[in-house]
């Protein structure tokens, strides 16, 4: 039983070695001390366990007490979860001796029977103040601190600086102000509000919280001084710019010993809080305007920078996204660079670029990334090329205008799907006839083919089709002129046919005539002239007469020696019929003559 | 040259013969469906140099069911070109040019050209020629009828006959003059380039004027450098674009 309990205590006591922390054995020491002023120097583990460390000679110390030994042991539970921590101190009291910086080294330690050794340590060691000498300087230093009632605190007591790193700086150059007080009295509090600062653009910088008093010696004396506020400035214009006092207001504790009152007497010192302004003197800074001859890709950054590039993909389909991705790393005025401007080529749907500022603040400016996406679209397909970026900036330790560049980018986007398809926002009525429609059948039938280039217009053969006609034409007409001319004679024209037309009326006159039947002869004629007449005045037979026959003959135009010829002609013939004469002779007369009228008057009557 | 014009006409039954051939292998084709192929008959027949306006048609037809509408315009404008009254090439190339990625708005014609245009397409150059012909042979005969007739009435009407007759040669062969023009100066192309920027002067240097798409028609104003062509668009713009960017109808 025993030997199991044994065994589990062992177990679990390695187990608690393996679960704990490393051993951390470290040193600390103030950072400036004064002369022949004691201070501490402490070295802690976190074991408890332990036994005193091994510290070697300190040179240039005194050790005067120690070593003291603190424990300390803290357990937290945070949401569930414990921890615990112990440490060990060994605390030593020294005094310096003689002013300069040394080094006090690190003491080694056995913790379980492995030896750890903390870390050497800077101190500076200050001279006194040169008012007095040592003692009486401690003295006069209590007796500041415990100054009566109403006691004013002089100006090298309580004071606060406010310097710059650079006075002189180009625009957009960062400038460091630090704000630092200094305080030989019991500052328990300190309030101010940033000065105003006209034409810089200021960024705070971030100190830690729990800021821990430093000693410095400062014109023959020595302070306790503490690095208050701290601001990085961006001068926006040119010239002398200034930085105005600023006032802070701090609070002093004093004790106040009134040996008057009874009240102090039974012991307790009273504490009285001063209020004690502090102003800081105003500084001047010449910023210098940037030189002439920037170029037009200036960009505002001022620094020192480098610009890289990526595109998320070369080969890409039309109405698929691209994004270029800038980098502009260095160190600077990162915030007020402009976004370069990136020129994509027309027919991409350009977006505004997405900026993203990973940078932090340090002492001479913004340091880190400013990462910048352009996100594109192509609407159509086709090779295209992105052209390189020209960043340029301002170098101020060459004092110089820089270019950089990134690399061009060429993309092929094929075609989408749907060319087009986004921008058919405007539709025509002719368009919207169009939609939903198809086209129509190809022509299956057998084509009329022909051989390209050659046509039939204008060819030899086309012209031959003129040619030939026309040769044939003139041809024709020189052979048959007399003809033509004939017809081109149109009195002679109409009286033939004229001619032509007795001709047939008198017929069958003629033959009567030629059988020598006068009496039948001559009823012809009559009956001819009568029908003639007939015909052409468009009156029935039966209401013809020789007196109307004059008038409407006259009406149509036919001449007077004409209508009286025609009267003759029919009193002779009905003369001749019924009055026989020499009946053969006059039967060829009448015959002409009736030839003769009937032609003349075929000619006369206006139709 | 007689020669080589009948020797050519000779030919020409074989070759229609064989084109014909192949004309229905690719009808075939493209009504079973497969337009690639369908495509590469009918310009394996253009490549022989023969051409008739239903192959162009088909082919247009081909392009358009593929998706290449540049294509199917440019065939469409050449079969017009050959037989300008046909209204199914008239309304397929409406229907493709509404697909197109430019809307191009025509521009304003007074009406009096149209009414010329109309008619000058109203007929294939071949018909029109042979109209001509034909009317100037009418005109002939109508003239040996006035000068020999012998009816007055004849002769009077066979002058008017003549008279309209020597009208109708006339429009014929103006008619048949403008489409011969058009034939064999090919001023007009189509963009085929899917996206073309005019520059100014001709070289890549040149100031960015404006940007094309394909299937845009364009007028060709200067063809003398190999690799660069002037074009002039409907309103006027003038720019220079690569040559390989558009073809000639």
């Amino acid at each position: 039983m025993k030997k199991v309990l044994f065994t589990i205590i062992l177990f679990t006591a390695t187990l608690a070695t393996v679960f704990a922390d490393e051993i951390t054995f470290t040193t600390s020491a103030p950072n400036a001390v004064v002369v022949n002023q004691r201070f501490r120097l402490k070295y802690t583990i976190n074991r408890r366990n332990v036994r005193e460390p091994l510290v070697p000679a300190i040179e240039n110390f005194n050790v005067l007490a120690g070593p003291y030994r603190s424990e300390q042991s803290s357990t937290q539970i945070i949401n569930g979860e414990v921890t615990s921590t112990q440490a060990v101190t060994f605390t030593y009291t020294l005094l310096a001796e003689k002013e300069g910086a040394f080094t006090i080294p690190g003491a080694t330690i056995k913790v379980d029977g492995k030896e750890y050794t903390s870390n050497p340590v800077k101190v500076k060691v200050l001279p006194e103040d040169k008012s007095a000498n040592g003692a009486a300087n401690a003295r006069q230093q209590r007796q500041a601190q415990q100054a009566g009632s109403g006691n004013e605190i002089s100006a090298d007591e309580l004071f606060m600086t406010a310097t710059v790193n650079k006075t002189k700086v180009y625009e957009q150059e960062a400038v460091l102000l630090s704000y630092k007080v200094y305080s030989a009295v019991n500052l328990t509090s300190l309030n101010g509000k940033a000065p105003d600062l006209k034409g810089f653009q200021i960024q705070e910088v971030e100190l830690p919280r729990n800021k821990e008093w430093q000693i410095e010696h400062y014109k023959g004396r020595n302070y306790r001084t503490l690095l208050w506020q701290q601001f990085v400035l961006f001068p926006q214009q040119s010239g002398e710019i200034e930085i105005p006092a600023t006032t802070f207001e701090g609070v002093v504790t004093q004790q106040v010993r009134n040996y008057d009152d009874i009240f102090s007497f039974f012991g307790g010192n009273n504490y009285v809080e001063v209020k004690r302004e502090l102003r800081t003197p105003k500084l001047k800074i010449n910023v210098q305007k940037l030189p002439a001859g920037k170029p037009d890709s200036y960009s505002g950054a001022v620094g020192n920078f480098k610009i890289s590039s990526s595109v998320s993909t070369t080969e890409l389909k039309a109405n698929e996204a691209v994004t270029l991705r800038l980098v502009i790393s260095g160190t600077g005025n990162m915030k007020l660079i402009k976004t370069p401007e990136v020129a994509f080529p027309e027919d991409f749907e350009i977006y505004d670029p997405k900026v993203e500022n990973k940078f932090t603040l340090k002492n001479n400016g913004f340091s880190g990334n400013k990462i910048i996406e352009y996100l594109a679209i192509p609407r159509y397909g086709g090779s295209y090329t992105i052209p390189a970026v020209k960043f340029t900036y301002f170098d101020i330790n060459a004092r110089e205008y820089k270019t950089v560049e990134t690399e061009s980018y060429t993309l092929q986007v094929e075609k989408g799907k749907e060319t087009g398809g986004a921008v058919a926002a405007y539709v025509s009525k002719e368009e919207l006839k169009m939609l939903g429609q198809d086209i129509r059948y190809i022509k299956r039938g057998a084509a009329v083919w022909g051989m390209r280039g050659n046509y039939f217009y204008a060819s030899l053969q086309y012209y031959l089709w003129y040619a030939v006609p026309f040769v044939l034409f003139v041809l024709y007409i020189i052979v048959c002129r007399k003809q033509m001319k004939e017809n081109a004679n149109i009195a002679a024209m109409r009286t033939k046919k004229a001619n032509k037309v007795a001709v047939k009326r008198l017929k069958v006159a003629k033959k009567l005539m030629h059988e020598n039947k006068s009496g039948g002869f001559y009823d012809e004629i009559l009956k001819t002239l009568w029908g003639y007449m007939s015909d052409k005045l468009n009156i029935p037979v039966s209401q013809l007469s020789k007196e109307n026959i004059a008038a409407r003959l006259a009406e149509r135009g036919v001449e007077e020696s004409l209508v009286n010829e025609l009267h003759n002609l029919l009193n002779e013939a009905e003369f001749a019929r019924y009055a026989p004469g020499d009946a053969n002779a006059t039967m060829e007369n009448v015959y002409k003559q009736a030839m003769s009228v009937i032609s003349t008057m075929e000619n006369s009557i206006k139709r | 040259m007689r020669k080589a014009i009948y020797f050519l006409l000779l030919l020409l039954p074989c070759a229609a013969f064989a084109s014909g051939q192949a004309k229905s292998t690719g009808d075939s084709l493209y009504i079973a469906g497969d337009y690639a192929a369908a495509i590469e008959v009918y310009e394996g027949i253009g490549a022989g140099g023969t051409e008739s306006h239903a192959l162009y048609y088909n082919l247009g037809n081909a392009y358009y069911k593929s998706g290449n509408i540049a294509k199917a315009i440019i065939n469409y404008e050449r079969a017009l070109l050959i037989s300008p009254g046909d209204e199914d090439s008239r309304f397929n190339l409406a229907l493709a040019k509404s697909k197109t990625v430019d809307k191009v708005q025509e521009p304003y014609t007074l009406f009096i050209t149209e009414w010329i245009d109309a008619l000058v397409n109203a007929f294939s150059l071949t018909a029109w020629a042979v109209t001509a012909i034909a009317a100037f042979i009418v005109l002939l005969l109508a003239l040996i009828v006035y000068l020999f007739g012998k009816c007055v009435r004849v002769r009077k009407l066979a002058f008017f006959v003549a008279i309209i007759s020597l009208l109708v040669t006339v429009v014929a062969n103006y008619a048949a003059a403008q489409q011969s023009e058009r034939l064999t100066n090919r001023t007009a192309a189509i963009i085929i380039a899917p996206s073309v920027t005019a520059k100014s002067t001709p070289d890549n240097s040149g100031t960015d004027l404006f940007v094309i798409h394909e299937g845009r028609k364009v007028q060709i104003s200067d063809d003398t450098m190999n690799s660069w062509k002037e074009i002039k668009l409907e309103d006027g713009t003038v720019g220079w674009i690569p040559a390989n960017a558009l073809e000639k109808i």
